[in-house]
């Protein structure tokens, strides 16, 4: 049986609302049942093997880990600080969402559950001082491109799980790609605000006295993104141990601000371990099916096709990243990280491409898609909360694209912008 | 009857948190002692091995709330009776996956029973059963809900007109919910 029919069988069950793990699972299966020679054990096995996998014990540490922080009023703080800091430039609340998920990023590890927890704090807030809907939509839904760039990002552990990449380095690489991108969607903003016009209930520029204030109350939640990118970086963690640090972190924090009731810790873990349950039974079930890939040697292949095409590598990567973009469109940008990066990985390295540099623009693009029509799970869950209609969003979106399409050229063409914090103090 | 599963489902979740919370004190206090020049290399391993019984209870876990993540982009489209039986077959198709995982998971189990974990002295099959152990609960939640689905068949094709599928799997998870808090 060959590879396209595992997909249509995928594509047939993801169609019919097979959820997606059970969609992978037996798409997956289905290789090994019309094998002649490969027995059904080695998709068990696969599973079983993918949660021995050392590095793959950040998820769930930084899953648990994102949930305490919330139950121990770090959010709140947080919230107040951005707010304070830049509410009053020109544009208003729209930069207070993009320093949130700044700030947040060195905390929560996923865009969408970024995206949603903004628009249910700050989108009410953002529509009555003036902001048009669609605008608002689209700075909350884009905005949390950041948090999936800045570790601990759940993407990047994925992608060095499949790809075998350190996951220590993507991090590292992912921190001033994740800040430039904060700077690009600001000046966006500034820069639709004075062309629109916007009229806004003006917020006053804060006090040094407010400031220092807010910043002393959000000290842990500052140091630790801090203390996280220090100790992978000189190497006193791996990021499965740092993750463990993590949650005995948030756990402390949240006693000092004595928000820790049993109850409310006893939540955090159910809802941790449900939404560990969801993740992990993805991965595991696509690493069966990432085993029917490597078995038909497709990477082998694709690489073999595309260097008969004579381009210049650059040219091949924009060439990649925009199919990557296309496909995220259409798909999770977890499934695409799970399935294309066994192939991927292999391609670029050959082309003499870092796979540490492309696994930032790959995930970039990749969740850029949860924030574009026709399948976008961030947009739906942002403009569900803020009953926007998906077209405004689209066309006040629009400058905010451009700003990332720019970014991605920039990070594309400058390749020492992403690696300068894994090699550049080394050299 | 019922009381029993709402039992298992309270058992399962104690045992899903405490595997969790294991691996994280076993992560953080190996990460530790290695600072200071003394590992503890067997807690890496006690970890690593209850990894995968976290994943499969958790995964049981999200099976019962309904909430393992699928896309209604093109069901939501169907007539809803349509909707109603496809949801039917979607579950059987599962079951029938997972009892696949239970049969050969038990059969791998058994293929090298003197492999180890690491340092522990533990066999391997600790491991592997814990696939066998959340698929043979997830078999289970999935055939509640395919008798639940079925339950419900009639009160669907009379008001096929009025509501969405949306609705009934809203109903399906808050009828698990409301059952387990009972």
């Amino acid at each position: 049986m060959s590879l396209v029919w595992v997909l249509v069988i995928f594509m047939a069950l993801l169609i019919v609302r097979m959820p997606l793990a059970f969609s992978l699972g037996i798409a997956g299966s289905s290789y090994f049942l019309f094998s002649d020679f490969l027995p059904f054990e080695v998709a068990v096995q696969r599973m079983v093997s993918a949660s021995q996998s050392f590095p793959l014990l950040a998820v769930p540490f930084f899953i648990l880990a994102g949930q305490l922080m919330n139950t121990s009023g770090i959010t709140a703080s947080l919230v107040h600080l951005s707010r304070l800091l830049v509410s009053w430039i020109s544009g208003g609340l729209a930069h207070v969402t993009v320093l949130l998920s700044v700030t947040m990023g060195g905390v929560a590890g996923s865009a969408v559950a970024d995206a949603s927890m903004q628009a249910r704090v700050l989108g009410p807030a953002m529509i009555q001082s003036g902001l048009p809907k669609g605008f608002s939509a689209a700075s909350l839904a884009i905005s949390s491109l950041i948090t999936a760039t800045i570790p601990p990002s759940i993407g990047l552990i994925l992608y060095g799980f499949m790809g075998n990449v350190s996951i220590g380095q993507l991090f590292l690489a992912g921190v001033i790609p994740g800040l430039l991108m904060a700077v690009a969607l600001m000046l966006a903003i500034y820069w639709v605000a004075k062309w629109r016009n916007f009229e806004l209930d003006a917020a006053p520029k804060p006090s040094a006295k407010a400031v220092a204030s807010a910043l002393w109350q959000a000290k842990w939640a500052l140091l630790f993104p801090v203390l996280l990118i220090v100790t992978i970086r000189f190497g006193f963690f791996t990021p499965s141990e740092a993750g463990a640090f993590a949650v005995v972190y948030a756990f402390l924090v949240g006693l000092a601000h004595k928000k820790m009731t049993f109850k409310r810790v006893y939540d955090a873990l159910t809802q941790s371990v449900s939404d560990i349950g969801m993740v992990m039974l993805i991965i595991l079930c696509a690493n069966i099916s990432a085993y029917a890939i490597a078995f038909e040697q497709f990477p082998q292949t694709l690489t073999e096709a595309l260097l008969t095409v004579q381009l210049p590598p650059t040219l091949m990567l924009l060439a990649i990243l925009g199919f990557l973009a296309v496909i995220g469109m259409f798909m999770e940008a977890t499934v695409i990280v799970l399935l294309l990066t066994p192939i991927l990985v292999p391609v670029v390295t050959q082309m003499g491409v870092d796979p540490v540099h492309f696994g930032v623009l790959m995930m970039i693009v990749v969740t850029l898609g949860g924030m574009t029509p026709p399948v976008g799970v961030a947009m739906y869950a942002v403009c569900g909360i803020l009953k926007c209609s998906v077209e405004r969003y689209v066309v006040d979106a629009m400058p905010l694209f451009l700003a990332v399409f720019l970014l991605v050229v920039l990070l594309v063409l400058w390749p020492d912008l992403v690696m300068f914090l894994p090699n550049g103090l080394a050299n | 009857m019922n009381k029993w599963l709402v039992m298992l489902a309270r058992i399962e979740e104690v045992v899903a948190v405490t595997a969790l919370l294991i691996i994280v004190l076993c992560v953080f206090i190996a990460a530790v002692t290695r600072s200071f020049g003394a590992p503890i290399i067997a807690s890496v391993d006690i970890a690593q091995s209850l990894f995968m019984w976290l994943c499969a209870l958790g995964a049981s876990q999200t099976l019962r709330r309904n909430e393992h993540v699928g896309i209604d982009l093109f069901t939501r489209y169907l007539p809803v009776v349509f909707q109603h039986y496809l949801a039917i077959a979607v579950r059987v198709l599962m079951a029938v996956f997972l009892l696949l995982l239970i049969i050969y998971g038990l059969s791998l189990a058994q293929i090298n029973p003197e492999r180890e974990i690491g340092v522990l002295e533990w066999p391997y099959s600790v491991i592997t059963l814990a696939i066998v152990f959340g698929a043979v609960l997830m078999l289970l939640t999935c055939c509640m809900q395919i008798a639940e689905l079925i339950r419900q068949r009639n009160s669907v094709l009379q008001s096929s007109e009025s509501s969405s599928h949306t609705q009934l799997n809203e109903d399906l998870s808050a009828h698990h919910t409301k059952s387990s808090r009972e």
